[in-house]
């Protein structure tokens, strides 16, 4: 008894997937409920279970797009049928036939049932190339005896390139190297685009310096990232616009927020959704950031994770980029963009957040960005509100109120010197010397 | 039964006719009279479907001719032939059951009042297009060397359509043993004689060099001594005969559409022969027993089951196996002369008749070269009768010869569409499988010789779909023995094969290019599939008749030029077609182009796109229709080119719809 392993319909918009890697080697015995095989669609991988125990014969590879609904495999009830089904010249799964595996409908007078393409042609004695075939066996410098020998019958170019293993060619590549964009930076074009479609947009920036904030964030153990996060999530709760959309002369609330932080760790951007942000504290928020980075890292990124975000975070601050324009992605209406360079004194550290002008205007958004400025340096040690105010670490007198009382004297400096802890201090030439 | 009219008989009142034959007259003269009423009131009793034509004024038309008739005689009849069926046959009981739809009638339900058939009756409701029948049933007692002469009635009304000429003139220029006998009854429905006949009847017998004798129904002793001279005339092998009858119809043409002044037709109903038999206490004994006998077929039908209804068997194949084929290098042509030459050695049945077919011309393409020389009397010459040759066909194939009937060009087929359609295709369902009909009609379609918009076309499609009537197309992926022996080897019934001019001259595909193999299905009439030696292919591309060397030749260059990997697929039976057993071939490819010579619209192409979609529209990928505009062919060679489906246009098709 032969039972078919299909591709299950994961989400509404995937109607192809990838199949990325199978859990069980072909021709071995599988369990009932084991995974089986995973799948990439648009947002996530996914991972396919057989409802059978038995003996498991795999219709496609690693690799292979296949659409929704097709076969990926069979499970035998015993290893003889697997034998028998390996053993037959023609196993119709080899076939990447064009149609999915769905019955075709019947006329009321005929039964039909689904028909197998015709396979007539397995022995060819002799390789004929088409004339592209032949140029661009040349190009390659491929040995026409081998193709000779390989006996291969008709083949065109693409067929060429299957032989020797080459990628397919791309339409019109016009002798230029090229690739395929996989299915995730697909999705991830389609959703920008979708986001960028008539969106009015603007956007706002607000700097400052982020030593103390960091500091106080280090020290606290979770990091500024995630503070920045619990800061904005609470902040966002109290102005619901900034977690609604536009859409067709109504903005829509969703009244959540859910948080997508986006990650990129050299697999293609991710968007991990953190959700009801506003009510995690950033202890919780770092955690989660740590495991959807590891998920990211393994593949293994899970659809509910990945989706529903309503509003987006995006950090290149690892690069000491300081400001940077962020798209906003489909269906939201802000995003909230992170630079900072860490070469520069005191840390300068931006907030950008872009926005769609349907639903948003630059007052609030102005208003939100300092509001969150504020709520963040409470964290730091130095007050914030005005240029950044340099003091000896020893006797706290300012660089102002110094240099007006000991300017004339030649010998009175700041001298900058390294602390303990790392970081960059002043002294003043008194507490130097040792006075005071 | 012949007649002695000196027999020293004692004569009761009528002079000169023995009482028995008299008594035979009367009889089905009363019992057609009786019958009609009685059909009549069933008709408003709501239990008869359709509408009937009764014959109620003209029985003693059929009672009298009948009386001549011997038994390897064959009577054809029209619309109102109720009167002619009884007098011949006497199945009261069979003509009942078969008005009231009964399974037990004598066509099962299929054909009612103007399309019967039993024994050697036959009718049917076209105008005159059973007189070519009638004129080829005649010709194969010719041809049989048998006894027995061919009667045909018509109206004055069907003096109007031409397809009796043809037949006239067929009949006299071959001496064919066929009485016409013309039921004058001044009226054709609703529209008297003076409105629509020019000259007169006798001359249109003169003209063609009929026999004529004029009679009436109003003395039958009359009518029946005429009637005799023009049967014996016939019998000796004078040629064909016109008898005209005047008589009256005293009912309506159907039921309710008498629009004659009462006053005339009152005139009629007090001098008609039958009301005074009716009135007459002699034969009062004789209307009892008919009216009991009627009573009773109206009750035994009544009580019989009625017909019920289901399909017809399809013949089609659900699968169908393949074996690679090799076609000689041969011209068409000649594989087609020898084609009929070895089969016209092997079966005497078969006969071939068209125009400017005998030697030394040949045929207009020469197909027939040579054969009336090898086959004297077997291959004819015809007159300019598409229609009258068609129809001549079909009554030769009733009496089961095997007639070929070529028409010269695809685009004159139209003269004989109703010969085709209503006729030859028609009559084994509706008489239901009494008769079958192995009738060849076979003509070449195609332009690209100049020859202009009516001698260029492809017309197949105006031919397809009608039930009864196969179509077939000859390629030149296979011999056209393939299609022929099949089709004279078993009864083939009526089938139009399909020919193409500019492939006549072409040789037969001997040789594919390296790496495509030929093969033809396991299909009676085959399928020719050219299959590419690859894994996968990028297209397919299908068509049939003159399409297939276009279609071949893309193929070829579609690989060696194009870098793709073409299939090709040409049916050779185009109706009735399934595309059933041909979907694993289709499944190979996801593109599919369809090149027709013919109009696109409704035709082949759209059919096939039809039944994919239905039985697995999966397949269908990409599918597209290579055909010509919607416009005639002009005769201008450039423009011809142009115009039509080129191996040019359907290779940059083929590349564009694979990009």
């Amino acid at each position: 008894m032969k039972t078919i392993i299909a591709v299950p319909t994961i989400n509404v918009n995937d109607e192809v997937v990838v199949l990325v890697r199978w859990h069980v080697p072909d021709g071995t015995h599988v369990d009932a409920g084991a995974p089986l095989v995973d799948v990439e669609t648009t947002k996530a991988i996914a991972t396919v279970q057989g409802d059978h125990s038995g003996w498991l014969k795999h219709c496609r590879k690693e690799g292979d797009e296949v659409p929704v609904g097709a076969e990926v495999a069979w499970v035998f009830s015993s290893a003889e049928e697997l034998a028998n089904a390996c053993s037959t010249s023609n196993p119709p799964c080899e076939q990447p036939g064009p149609h999915p595996a769905i019955a075709s409908p019947g006329l009321e007078l005929r039964a039909t049932s689904k028909p197998e393409p015709i396979n007539i042609c397995s022995q060819h004695p002799f390789t004929r190339l088409s004339g592209a075939a032949r140029k661009l066996a040349a190009s390659l410098g491929v040995d026409p005896a081998r193709l000779e020998e390989a006996k291969l019958g008709l083949v065109t170019s693409a067929g060429l390139r299957a032989f020797l293993e080459l990628p397919a060619a791309s339409p019109g590549d016009g002798g230029l190297r090229s690739e395929r964009i996989t299915l995730s930076k697909r999705a991830e074009i389609d959703a920008l685009r979708a986001g960028a479609g008539e969106h009015l947009r603007s956007s706002l920036s607000i700097n400052f310096d982020s030593a103390g904030m960091r500091a106080f964030a280090e020290g606290a153990g979770y990091g500024l990232l995630p503070l920045i996060l619990a800061e904005l999530g609470s902040l966002l709760a109290e102005n619901p616009r900034f977690t609604a959309y536009y859409d067709r002369d109504q903005v829509i609330y969703y009244d959540a927020v859910n948080l997508g932080v986006a990650i990129d760790i050299g697999h293609g951007l991710k968007i991990a959704v953190l959700r009801n942000a506003d009510r995690m504290d950033p202890d919780e928020i770092s955690k989660q950031l740590a495991e959807r980075t590891l998920d990211c890292i393994e593949n293994k990124l899970a659809i509910e994770n990945a989706s529903g975000g309503t509003f987006t975070v995006t950090d290149l601050s690892m690069f000491d980029i300081l400001h940077f324009q962020p798209l906003i992605n489909g269906r939201q209406s802000a995003i909230l963009g992170i630079g900072a360079d860490a070469a520069q004194m005191g840390y300068p550290m931006s907030l950008t957040i872009a926005f769609d002008h349907r639903v948003l205007t630059g007052r609030e958004v102005g208003s939100f960005l300092q509001v969150l400025r504020d709520r963040l340096l409470r964290y730091a040690e130095v007050d914030a509100s005005g240029p950044p105010a340099h003091v000896c670490d020893m006797c706290l007198t300012d660089l102002a109120s110094y240099y007006k009382e000991f300017g004339k004297e030649r010998s009175a400096v700041m001298t900058q010197y390294m602390r303990p802890d790392g970081k960059v201090g002043l002294i003043c030439h008194r507490c130097l010397m040792g006075y005071l | 039964m012949d007649l002695n009219i000196n027999a020293a008989v004692p004569k009761d009142g009528t002079s000169g006719i023995d009482r028995e034959v008299e008594r035979r007259i009367v009889r089905k003269a009363l019992l057609t009279r009786i019958s009609e009423e009685r059909l009549l009131q069933l008709f408003s009793e709501g239990k008869l479907s359709g509408t009937l034509h009764t014959c109620i004024g003209q029985e003693l038309v059929g009672a009298v001719i009948t009386e001549l008739l011997s038994p390897g005689d064959v009577v054809f009849s029209n619309h109102r032939g109720h009167g002619h069926f009884l007098s011949l046959t006497d199945n009261l009981e069979g003509l009942i059951a078969e008005l009231m739809g009964r399974q037990n009638g004598v066509c099962g339900g299929f054909g009612g009042s103007q399309h019967l058939c039993f024994e050697r009756f036959f009718s049917n409701g076209i105008q005159g297009g059973i007189v070519p029948v009638a004129a080829g049933v005649a010709f194969a007692k010719k041809l049989d060397e048998t006894e027995g002469i061919v009667i045909v009635f018509i109206g004055d009304g069907t003096l109007g359509e031409g397809s009796i000429y043809e037949a006239f003139n067929l009949a006299a220029k071959w001496q064919l043993p066929l009485l016409v006998v013309l039921e004058d009854n001044g009226i054709a429905q609703s529209t008297p004689q003076r409105q629509t006949l020019a000259g007169s009847i006798a001359s249109r017998a003169a003209g063609f060099g009929l026999g004529y004798a004029s009679s009436d129904t109003w003395n039958w002793q009359e009518l029946l001594s005429q009637a005799r001279q023009a049967v014996d005339s016939v019998r000796s092998g004078a040629g064909p005969f016109l008898l005209h009858v005047k008589t009256y119809r005293l009912k309506a043409h159907s039921k309710g559409d008498d629009t004659r002044p009462r006053t005339e037709v009152e005139t009629f109903e007090r001098k008609d022969p039958v009301n005074q038999l009716l009135a007459d206490p002699a034969w009062t004994a004789m209307v009892d027993e008919l009216r009991t006998r009627v009573g009773t077929a109206v009750a035994a039908a009544e009580s019989s089951p009625t017909a019920d209804y289901s399909p017809p068997a399809t013949q089609a194949p659900s699968s169908i196996e393949w074996h690679t084929a090799i076609v000689p290098k041969e011209r068409l042509v000649r594989a087609l002369n020898h084609c009929f030459s070895d089969v016209m050695g092997r079966d005497q049945r078969v006969v071939m008749i068209g125009e400017d077919i005998e030697s030394p011309y040949g045929g207009a393409f020469k197909v027939t070269e040579g054969l009336s020389d090898a086959f004297p009397g077997r291959v004819r010459n015809s007159p300019i009768s598409e229609a009258g040759i068609v129809g001549l066909g079909s009554g030769l194939a009733l009496m089961g010869w095997k007639p070929v009937i070529e028409i010269m060009f695809g685009d004159f087929l139209g003269l004989a569409f109703d010969q085709l359609i209503n006729h030859a295709a028609k009559f084994q369902r509706m008489y239901n499988g009494q008769v079958g009909v192995d009738l060849i009609v076979r003509t070449p379609m195609g332009g690209r010789r100049g020859y202009g918009p009516t001698h260029s076309q492809t017309l197949d499609r105006h031919f397809l779909g009608a039930p009864g009537l196969r179509v077939l197309a000859l390629n030149n992926l296979l011999r056209p023995d393939s299609l022929y022996v099949p089709l004279f080897e078993a009864h083939c019934g009526p089938t139009l094969v399909l020919e193409n001019k500019l492939a006549y001259g072409a040789y037969l595909h001997a040789e594919t290019a390296p790496g495509f193999t030929l093969m033809h299905s396991s299909e009676r009439f085959p399928t020719a599939w050219l299959v590419p030696a690859a894994r996968k292919v990028d297209i397919t591309l299908l068509g049939y008749g003159g399409m297939s060397e276009i279609l071949v030749t893309a193929a070829e260059q579609l690989f060696q030029d194009h870098d793709l990997l073409a299939q090709v697929l040409c049916p050779s039976q185009i109706y009735p077609f399934d595309a059933t057993p041909l979907l694993p071939v289709l499944a190979s490819s996801a593109k599919m182009l369809i090149v027709e010579e013919g109009q696109g619209f409704a035709g082949f192409g759209a059919e096939v796109l039809a039944q994919v979609a239905e039985l697995a529209s999966e397949f269908l990928g990409e599918a597209r229709r290579v055909v010509p505009p919607p416009d005639i062919i002009p005769s201008s060679g450039k423009m011809e080119k142009l115009m039509l489906p080129s191996l040019e246009y359907v290779i940059a098709q083929a590349v564009d719809i694979c990009r």
